[in-house]
């Protein structure tokens, strides 16, 4: 059995604003093999991105709890959430990559792009402006952008949003991290490139080794990349397991819903409607008690799912899941 | 109307201006003209803050000096608007070519060096109060027409406009019955800061020597004969000068905290 | 980018004919006969009709002013009413002081504006005290806040001159000593107004994702802010600049003043109060062409630093 790459353990993230403290991540555990892609899906506002964030030591939160626990590159393993800013700097852009979802606004306007890579690269490998920007050539040219010697000098409003997606992983890329979390790198690009993205990540990943946290809303967009996938729901996990299995047996009532308001070709048959999850997603700061799933699940049970938070049970090998029904609740169908 | 700190600091300061105009009078302990023997006198219990080169009691000339201010900056600020608002109202709401040219002549004016202007035309017309006002309202009014214009163009197109409009109301009507109706916030805000910039600007030119002609205390002119005896006596330069400032912060904080 | 330059220059072009005609024909309209200026009121009609006809001021208004701009062009501007001297040799010195007034009133005022409320930790310590100043900074008039610091500063603490000029014959270090309460006079309106422009537009720009994404990238906390945020943040600055030169040649003629500096300002109010016409509308006339090639030198600025303009 292999070292996990990244160990995350009770990770909580509390904001606060004016008159109260939110609970944004509620002691999230995880873990991460090298090489290995793992979906974290999600409807907005669930935590998702913040996870993110705080892995990075990037979130605006007024308290952070739990480990994050890293393997280097140099072999030693590290509590991020220990390490002061000073020290994360060494481990932002190298250790660990992250890209965003608008590829225009993730950029800055006013460089051109040859800087933005030769920033990222001299930052972490220095070396002299002629040899980062051999290297910013290089990459570019692997990530299959054309003329890469005119996008260097080019500015972010002069190319297009794949390219501009293709840039950003460029520089994520550009010091070899072992981890880049992808933030719904996909979600603001159209149907083709989006394809295009992904198979580009796909190759990379094969090609360096690098594990990925997938970010998404979207259970479809990483069915051909995602080895394993998590739920969230209100800041919890919800459901683990390996990615085809979830997808064709989730076991937690909300995977359920949020699958079942996918179209899918072969799923969906002429004369069935697509079934929006009712209700909305609960605000942090008004929780539901016990469940927070239970106003909007079928299956939801008074005095039962209303009483007690459920725990995070195990279901199978490798299979986690938090619901108090989900051994009656099995296979897709039943009612 | 919220109680906002900025305000209510504003009114305080103006009203203190007002009282000082409106009730000089009563306040003054002396004649602001009468001068005595008793020159360059420093700040002493009968003569808060001195006397002038003439024997002025400068604390009663200071007082007294909120009239001439007072009165420019409301007429001057009052010229601005009575040209500034019709231009910039119509040219707002008739849009197109008509705009088009308003906003080149506005743009035209308000690059234009200001103070210097009014300097040099006060220089050949000579410093009367009216010529004053007229002057500084002249030099105004194209600022006050460009943010004129630009509440007219941001209401024009609300569902109330278009409402009026399909019922059929003339121009003239929809403007005078809905937009200038609902631009008369910021208008009035914008009004403040006008008197504030006129006052500021007419203390500038009296400095220079383009103000009231004596002996009416003028507190720009008063700064400017003071500045000689700085080393002797500084309240008759600062006093003044203090109350300039006072005066316009106070309509400024006005004007500045309706957004 | 070029072609947007030259628009603009040549946009400008008729805006310098139209001010300068609008400021001969009022000025010369208000005068009345300048005949009459010269040889004082009680002069003969004869006496006046004469010095009409020598200076050709019985010549329609559009005329007078066409060869005045042919004259000025050529760098003539007519003789002193005062001293008969050339109005160009007596303008021409006072040109540069004022120049350098201006141009470090401005630059120190930009300068200390973005430095100030770009520093991490100055935005934090400096914020609420910023805000302040910015009010203060924006109302007390010129003059006072100069007579206050000479007060201050020279009458009181004897550390600095009371004028602000000394001639670089001097030193340069005696030279600059005499400048620096004129140019902290003349800068700190600016640095009021660009203080609050600066500051919102830094927050808005903060706030965007490029600047995570940097931070993302291992760039730390005062490089993100100088390097990403500040060249974002500054633009409105610079337009501002333009704008602002109009009020400018007004503080500077309250600011020569103040300090006795003989500058093109101070120029000016003497030409007034001495009746000299030519002098004036000379004066009159550089400020008025000096603040549209400003304002255009300003436009041209902005348009080469933002590179979404510059090449689009």
């Amino acid at each position: 059995m292999m070292a996990s790459l990244l160990e995350v353990r009770d990770l909580s993230v509390h904001y606060a604003d004016r008159t109260r403290s939110l609970l944004a991540v509620n002691s999230v555990s995880f873990d991460l093999a090298p090489g290995e892609t793992v979906a974290l899906v999600g409807e907005s506002g669930c935590g998702k991105s913040t996870i993110g964030l705080a892995i990075m030591g990037l979130a605006t939160a007024k308290r952070i709890e739990g480990t994050v626990t890293l393997a280097f590159k140099n072999g030693e393993r590290r509590n991020l959430a220990d390490l002061s800013d000073r020290a994360m700097q060494d481990v932002r852009g190298n250790e660990v990559a992250m890209i965003f979802q608008e590829p225009m606004s993730s950029l800055n306007p006013v460089h051109t792009i040859g800087w933005q890579i030769r920033e990222a690269i001299t930052q972490h490998q220095g070396g002299s402006r002629a040899s980062a920007d051999g290297a910013a050539l290089n990459l570019l040219s692997q990530l299959g952008i054309p003329d890469a010697e005119r996008c260097l000098h080019a500015y972010p409003h002069q190319l297009s949003g794949g390219m501009r997606q293709r840039v950003m992983i460029a520089i994520a890329l550009s010091c070899r991290p072992s981890l880049l979390i992808a933030d719904e790198p996909t979600t603001a690009l159209d149907v083709t490139v989006q394809a295009q993205i992904l198979e580009l990540l796909k190759r990379l990943q094969a090609e360096t080794g690098m594990a990925i946290l997938f970010i998404t809303h979207n259970f479809g967009v990483v069915a051909e990349i995602a080895q394993r996938t998590m739920v969230m729901y209100a800041g919890q996990i919800v459901e683990t397991g390996d990615y085809g299995e979830v997808f064709h047996s989730p076991r937690m009532p909300y995977t359920r819903a949020l699958l079942d308001s996918l179209p899918h070709l072969g799923r969906v048959t002429a004369g069935t409607r697509l079934a929006a999850i009712p209700g909305q997603v609960p605000n942090p700061a008004a929780l539901p008690s016990g469940c927070a799933f239970h106003p909007r699940c079928r299956y939801f049970v008074e005095n039962l799912c209303d009483s007690r938070c459920p725990p995070l049970e195990q279901s199978a090998n490798h299979r986690v899941v938090r619901c108090l029904r989900w051994k009656e609740i099995l296979a897709p169908g039943q009612p | 109307m919220l109680i906002r700190p900025r305000r209510i600091l504003g009114f305080a300061l103006v009203a203190c201006a007002l009282l000082c105009a409106l009730l000089a009078n009563i306040i003054a302990p002396y004649d602001p003209l009468r001068s005595s023997i008793d020159l360059l006198s420093p700040s002493t219990a009968s003569h808060l803050f001195g006397t002038d080169e003439l024997g002025r009691d400068a604390l009663s000339r200071v007082i007294f000096g909120a009239r001439t201010s007072l009165l420019i900056g409301f007429g001057a600020a009052l010229v601005a608007m009575v040209i500034g608002a019709p231009v910039g109202l119509v040219a707002g709401y008739a849009g197109g070519r008509l705009d088009v040219v308003a906003v080149m002549i506005i743009d035209l004016f308000v690059s234009l060096p200001g103070l210097v202007l009014a300097l040099v035309i006060t220089a050949m017309v000579g410093p009367s109060l009216l010529n004053l006002t007229l002057v500084l309202g002249l030099v105004m009014w194209p600022g006050v027409a460009r943010l004129i214009r630009g509440q007219v163009l941001a209401i024009r197109e609300n569902s109330f406009v278009e409402a009026a409009r399909a019922a059929g109301g003339t121009p003239a009507w929809i403007i005078g019955q809905h937009i200038w109706p609902n631009t008369m916030r910021v208008t009035a805000a914008q009004f403040s800061v006008s008197v504030s910039l006129a006052i500021f600007t007419s203390s500038s030119l009296s400095f220079l020597g383009l103000g009231i002609p004596p002996p009416v205390p003028d507190w720009g002119g008063m700064v400017r004969s003071g500045y000689d005896f700085l080393a002797v006596n500084p309240l008759l330069s600062l006093g003044p000068g203090a109350a300039v400032t006072i005066t316009v912060l106070g309509f400024y904080l006005i004007g500045s905290s309706v957004e | 980018m070029l072609t947007i330059v030259i628009r603009r220059m040549l946009l400008a072009i008729p805006t310098m004919i139209a001010l300068t005609a609008l400021l001969f024909f009022s000025l010369t309209a208000l005068l009345g006969s300048p005949a009459a200026i010269m040889l004082g009121q009680d002069a003969s009609t004869d006496a006046i009709a004469a010095i009409n006809k020598r200076y050709g001021f019985d010549r329609p208004l559009y005329v007078q002013y066409l060869d005045w701009i042919a004259s000025a062009v050529r760098g003539d501007f007519g003789r002193s009413y005062v001293t008969q001297q050339s109005v160009v040799s007596a303008v021409l010195p006072s040109i540069a002081v004022s120049l350098e007034l201006a141009v470090l009133a401005m630059l120190m005022a930009a300068v200390t504006a973005v430095v100030t409320n770009t520093l991490p930790a100055g935005r934090r310590i400096v914020g609420p005290f910023v805000v302040g100043a910015n009010l203060v900074a924006i109302t007390v008039p010129n003059f006072m806040l100069g007579i206050s610091l000479i007060f201050f500063f020279s009458v009181g603490l004897g550390w600095l001159p009371t004028t602000g000029w000394a001639p670089w014959s001097e030193g340069a270090l005696v030279h600059l000593k005499h400048l620096i309460l004129p140019v902290l006079t003349l800068s700190a309106y600016y640095f009021g107004v660009f203080s609050i422009i600066y500051r919102a537009e830094y927050r808005d720009v903060e706030k965007r994702l490029f600047i995570q994404a940097a931070r993302a990238k291992g760039i730390s906390r005062s490089r993100v802010a100088f390097r990403h945020a500040l060249p974002n943040a500054i633009l409105p600055v610079i337009t501002v600049i333009g704008l602002s030169m109009g009020q400018l040649a007004g503080g500077a003629v309250v600011t020569e003043t103040v300090f006795s500096m003989p500058g093109i300002g101070r120029l000016l109010v003497a030409s007034i109060g001495s009746h000299d016409f030519p002098v004036m509308l000379a004066i009159a006339m550089i400020i008025v062409v000096g603040v549209v090639v400003m304002n255009l030198l300003a436009d041209i600025a902005y348009t080469i630093v933002n590179p979404l303009i510059r090449i689009g």
